[in-house]
């Protein structure tokens, strides 16, 4: 919800109780008004008919008293209400009286003078109306007022929030619409702060990264040239051989975990992010082309059932996803096991034979989980990040009797 | 044949001349920028390979730009210790034959050395024989006394990789490496290799061919005998 329309929900809300309390004084008001008139008419009534009966003993000819009857003195004047039956609406209709006394011949009469009073429902109808008018000119004018207002506020915000929502890291830093608004202006100067330091850091990292990455291959390169040069010694023992062969075969995991950290870190910082619509498919045969071996060597049963699949993703990072995928599958897998592919319907599913897991399948994909044989989990992680940063749904099951099942939803 | 080397670490620039001067390269060393740049001015050579990142006020890209005015038929393999896909297409635009990111192996760099080489020098004739066999890397096709033999394309790969380093002891690793790159498991790549190599000498044998490919224990493979 924007935050104009919050204001004006919230505004609203609070403008129900001032329209209540605002009815309820109107109707107070107008209904002490029209008693204050009546009572005004009924006693001028009552004076003239007063006067005209000390000037000439008799009742003036057009009077408003609707009762005159006999009664036993002395009484004062007196108003009250009181409820007429209309016959024409067949309704009690409230009316005002004023009783007075009259003396006449030395007999004693009170004069009763009615008037109509307006109904209290009437009263409250007529004030609701009022209230609700004069509420909905108000928030019409209001609400174009402030939105008006607002829009020239906050329209430095607005700018700020849109130039923060497109800014990527290793971009250059937004520059911000300018404002004279104080708030708005130590917000982009906090932003800039924060943007500054995290563009620093990001770069730091990036540089270290690659800075350490060159080192290690370059003098992995050193041990392992050195290596191979003592493998070709003539007078090489068999315990030599063997130490010369585990050297040689770590610098050759260590460059790989290497290369695959500086994999994950940098499509964690979105280096590899050219989405293009990718035809998987094709992906997915290359790949099985490269692997086909592999799963030959190993009497894995290979079933595919797949379907042109396009998907925006960056070529790249496709062909390290489904080949991570593929790889795992042949590496985790048992002797004479499976393994099913499925790619339609807008996913990829990769089911394969396995071992009973101890740990969870969320645990395996955290950088370096340890598999039964040290394997670092690194390619479960990279297959993490490129979901993640694709915003594809993926999801880790190990079904009865150890089915593996792992699905990529587009 | 000449080889320029030009790499900023001295201790693989010596190993690499000594892997390839034991293969019967001529080699000729720099350790910097400018070293690099004066020889491929005074000197003639058939490939250079050279590192990316060097010291002395230029790049490997730039030692490439120079060579193939001053040069143009000079072979050309970057090795660089950075993986980036921008390197390479800029390397490979300017005129580099080849490229391999470190750390690779001394026999992977030879077999490359002298499939470049062949590719310059030979223009098409490329037969390479060992023992009886000969093996033709541009058509790949093997021939044992004219019979030609059906490989795999793994087993081909083996044997090219073994001809290109005859009497080396080559690390298992690095034919699984040679093979598959990254797509192997460094875990499954001995029992890979050993049922590749199984049978491709079988095959060799069933057709007659020498027994060339020794295993050498512990280690990996050596391709003995001289050729002929």
């Amino acid at each position: 919800m924007k935050l104009l329309h919050k204001s004006y929900l919230q505004a609203s809300v609070l403008l129900i109780p001032a329209l209540l309390i605002g009815a309820l004084f109107s109707f107070l008001i107008i209904r002490y008004i029209v008693y204050e008139e009546t009572d005004e008419f009924l006693t001028y009534e009552m004076q003239r008919i007063q006067r005209y009966h000390d000037k000439y003993n008799d009742l003036p000819e057009d009077h408003k008293a609707v009762k005159i009857v006999e009664d036993t003195p002395p009484h004062e004047s007196y108003f009250r209400d009181t409820l007429i039956l209309e016959p024409a609406d067949n309704e009690r209709v409230p009316h005002r009286e004023l009783r007075f006394g009259l003396q006449h011949n030395n007999r004693h009469f009170t004069v009763v003078l009615r008037n109509l009073l307006p109904g209290s429902d009437d009263l409250i109808e007529g004030t609701l109306l009022i209230m609700a008018g004069m509420m909905a000119l108000l928030i019409i004018i209001f609400s174009m007022m402030v939105g008006w207002i607002s829009k020239k506020t906050w329209q430095a915000f607005y700018g700020t929030l849109a130039q923060l929502t497109n800014y990527q890291l290793g971009q250059h830093l937004p520059t911000f619409p300018s404002t004279t608004i104080d708030e708005f202006n130590t917000l982009q100067q906090s932003l800039t702060a924060l943007l500054l330091k995290s563009d620093n850091d990001y770069r730091r990292t990036k540089e270290f990264n690659e800075n350490a990455s060159h080192e290690f291959q370059t003098h992995l390169s050193v041990i392992r040239a050195e290596t191979e040069a003592l493998m070709n010694h003539s007078q090489l023992n068999r315990n030599d051989a063997a130490h010369l062969s585990t050297i040689h075969r770590s610098t050759l995991t260590l460059s790989r975990v290497q290369n695959a950290l500086l994999l994950l870190s940098k499509i964690g910082n979105r280096e590899y992010n050219r989405p293009v619509l990718t035809n998987l498919q094709t992906t997915l045969q290359r790949i099985l082309e490269l692997y086909h071996e592999s799963i030959e060597l190993r009497d894995l049963r290979l079933t595919v059932d797949d379907e042109p699949t396009e998907v925006r993703i960056d070529p790249g990072l496709a062909d390290i996803l489904l080949s991570n995928l593929v790889k795992n599958a042949i590496r985790h897998n048992t002797s004479n096991g499976f393994i099913h592919i499925e790619l339609k319907e807008n996913r990829f599913r990769i089911i394969n034979s396995g071992p009973s897991l101890n740990t969870s399948t969320n645990e395996l994909m955290e950088r370096f989980s340890k598999g039964e044989n040290g394997n670092m989990g690194i390619g479960l992680a990279i297959v993490k990040q490129i979901c993640e940063l694709n915003r594809f749904q993926l999801n880790y099951t190990v079904e009865k009797e150890n089915r593996h099942c792992l699905t990529v939803a587009f | 044949m000449k080889i320029l080397l030009v790499e900023d670490q001295h201790e693989l620039l010596a190993a690499l001349e000594a892997s390839l001067s034991a293969q019967n390269f001529t080699c000729e060393t720099a350790g910097d920028y400018r070293s690099a740049s004066e020889k491929i001015v005074i000197y003639d050579y058939d490939v250079m390979v050279v590192d990316i990142n060097l010291p002395g006020g230029g790049s490997g890209l730039d030692l490439i730009r120079e060579l193939k005015t001053t040069n143009p038929e000079t072979g050309i393999i970057v090795i660089s210790a950075r993986n980036s896909t921008l390197n390479k297409i800029e390397g490979l635009e300017l005129g580099a034959d080849d490229y391999m990111t470190k750390p690779f192996d001394l026999a992977e760099l030879t077999a490359r050395v002298k499939s470049l080489v062949r590719r310059k020098k030979f223009g098409g004739n490329t037969l390479v024989r060992f023992g009886n066999i000969d093996l033709d890397p541009q058509t790949r096709e093997v021939k044992i006394e004219g019979r030609p033999v059906t490989l795999t394309r793994s087993e081909f790969d083996l044997l090219n990789f073994f001809f290109a380093n005859p009497d080396r002891v080559i690390a298992r690793d690095s034919l699984a490496e040679h093979i598959w790159g990254d797509h192997m498991d460094v875990a499954d790549s001995y029992d890979f290799i050993y049922s590749h190599i199984k049978n491709l000498r079988k095959k060799l044998a069933a057709a007659g061919g020498t027994d060339l490919i020794k295993a050498i224990y512990g280690v990996g493979y050596k391709l003995t005998g001289e050729p002929s």
